[in-house]
């Protein structure tokens, strides 16, 4: 390793070389301020032993131009000062020094200062090459990872595209197949089936659905969507559905709420929304829709007084595949339509929040969408 | 009202499904498996609501569809697409003037009967 001295005293300069040397060490002796940096910058030493009282530039000022200087900065420097210099010593710890040595030195203490100094120079050269590895390495399979999700989205796409085809004689036939039998048994079995084959219909649509909101190629189709006529034709379009559950309508939208959007994915988004609103009141609730205007973007709030979610619950209910009831076995849900929303959103470049409080208490889900789509 | 409905599809339990349908509401259907087989039909003298499959080996319904207009055989006949993909090609936006409607699998018994009652009327 190498170290540098710097010290307008000759003598003293050459007695320290003389025990660095008998460490094994390679040694440069420079006499001046200017010289340092010089010599630092080209010679990219281990350590530098600085003086602290020269003329022209004192030491202080040379260790300060070091730490600024980011290709210098990690040379620890080692100050040599007067013994009854508290107020140097300090200093210079303060401008970044690691350590100083007192003059008159002792040679042993010189050399052990300096063979600590450098094995924390040694570490902390060691670190930063590990350091640059991890982050090679961090990238690399950070692009892995990227790799795998879009193979992964690729399979799913083909997958539940392959599903399509034999799903279509279960969906089709199978009721053709109850409406002729005559057998009570059977039908429950053929009612069974029937509602299995719904749910893996389902299934495959959302699954493909997402796989779609995820792939990188797929843009959306923007024109112009007046989302509070979204809502209200939503609204229209379950009308019966809430009067048979006893649920009553509030929507204080305001008209219009005109953003750019694409309109097939709005639809399905609001559709979404509302119809867990239906699933999640237990009859006898009102459902309000508001909406507030917010700079460039809208905001869109639909509360429910229905059967509300736990904090558990909330965390988790836009994970993939995650079902609030917890149960696997519910069939009216794949776990997939809020996971649609917010891959809508998000694709809008908006965002979403579902609120409760608490088990019970209702549930409100808040989107915000922008007014404009930036131009791809 | 004897109008004709062809399916091409080369997978056999849609062409069964199709045709199970079909009959049962009365219609006289033929079914064939390839692109080949819906052309060789028509020029047969096929006039009617021809369903047609997307994704097909070697001639895929597209291919079909821009042979079938190659060769002056569209004149009087009506083509509905049955896909398992969202949306057509937007490369082939040319031929979907041809295309009068679009029938998504897994179909239901009503959902591919409303189709076809709808269009057969069109047949020339």
């Amino acid at each position: 390793m190498k170290v540098l001295i710097v010290d307008d005293n000759t003598k003293i300069m050459a007695i320290a070389e003389v025990h660095l040397k008998k460490e094994g060490l390679e040694v440069l002796c420079v006499e001046d301020g200017k010289s340092a940096l010089e010599s630092a910058r080209q010679e990219k030493p281990d350590l530098i032993l600085l003086d602290v009282d020269m003329p022209d530039m004192s030491g202080f000022e040379v260790c300060q131009i070091l730490k600024d200087d980011a290709e210098l900065v990690m040379i620890p420097v080692v100050f040599l000062t007067a013994a009854d210099d508290n107020k140097s010593r300090v200093r210079g710890l303060d401008l970044g020094a690691v350590d100083y040595v007192t003059k008159p030195f002792d040679s042993f203490e010189l050399r052990a200062r300096v063979r600590a100094a450098l094995r924390t120079k040694q570490l902390q050269d060691q670190l930063a090459t590990m350091n640059l590895e991890l982050e090679e390495r961090v990238d690399q399979r950070t692009e892995e990872i990227k790799q795998l999700l879009e193979q992964k989205d690729a399979f799913v796409n083909q997958l539940s595209h392959d599903l399509k085809t034999p799903l279509t004689p279960l969906v089709a036939l199978l009721p053709m197949v109850a409406e002729r039998t005559e057998d009570v048994e059977s039908k429950k079995m053929l009612d069974l089936i029937m509602n299995n084959v719904d749910y893996m219909r389902n299934l495959t649509e959302r699954t493909l659905q997402l796989a779609q909101l995820n792939s990188p190629e797929v843009s959306l189709r923007v024109e112009k969507v007046d989302l509070a006529s979204e809502i209200r034709n939503t609204i229209e379009s379950l009308s019966s559905v809430f009067k048979e559950n006893g649920i009553e309508i509030v929507n204080n939208t305001t008209m219009p709420l005109d953003i750019e959007a694409d309109r097939m994915l709005i639809k399905e988004l609001i559709h979404n929304l509302v119809s867990n609103t239906i699933k999640y009141t237990n009859g006898d609730g009102v459902v309000t829709f508001e909406s507030f205007l917010k700079d460039d973007n809208v905001e869109i709030s639909i509360k429910d007084t229905g059967i509300g979610m736990t904090i558990e619950q909330q965390k988790r209910i836009f994970e993939e595949f995650y079902k609030a009831d917890d149960s696997r076995t519910d069939r009216s849900s794949t776990g997939l339509g809020l996971t649609i929303c917010k891959r809508i959103v998000e694709n809008h470049g908006g965002s979403i929040r579902a609120e409760s409080q608490g088990s019970g208490h209702g549930t409100s889900v808040h989107f915000t969408l922008p007014i404009r789509q930036s131009e791809k | 009202m004897n109008k004709e409905i062809m399916v091409v599809d080369d997978d056999p339990s849609i062409r069964s499904t199709v045709d199970i349908i079909l009959k049962t509401s009365g219609y006289s259907i033929c079914a064939v498996e390839s692109g080949q087989g819906c052309l060789d039909r028509l020029r047969e003298g096929f006039r009617g609501l021809i369903l047609m499959d997307v994704m097909m080996p070697k001639m895929d319904g597209w291919d079909t569809i821009a042979a079938i207009e190659d060769e002056g055989l569209y004149k009087g006949n009506v083509i509905c697409m049955l896909t398992a993909v969202h949306d057509p090609c937007p490369k082939l936006e040319k031929l979907t003037e041809y295309v009068m409607d679009y029938v998504r699998k897994p179909f239901t018994s009503e959902e591919l009967l409303e189709v076809v009652t709808e269009y057969i009327e069109y047949v020339q």
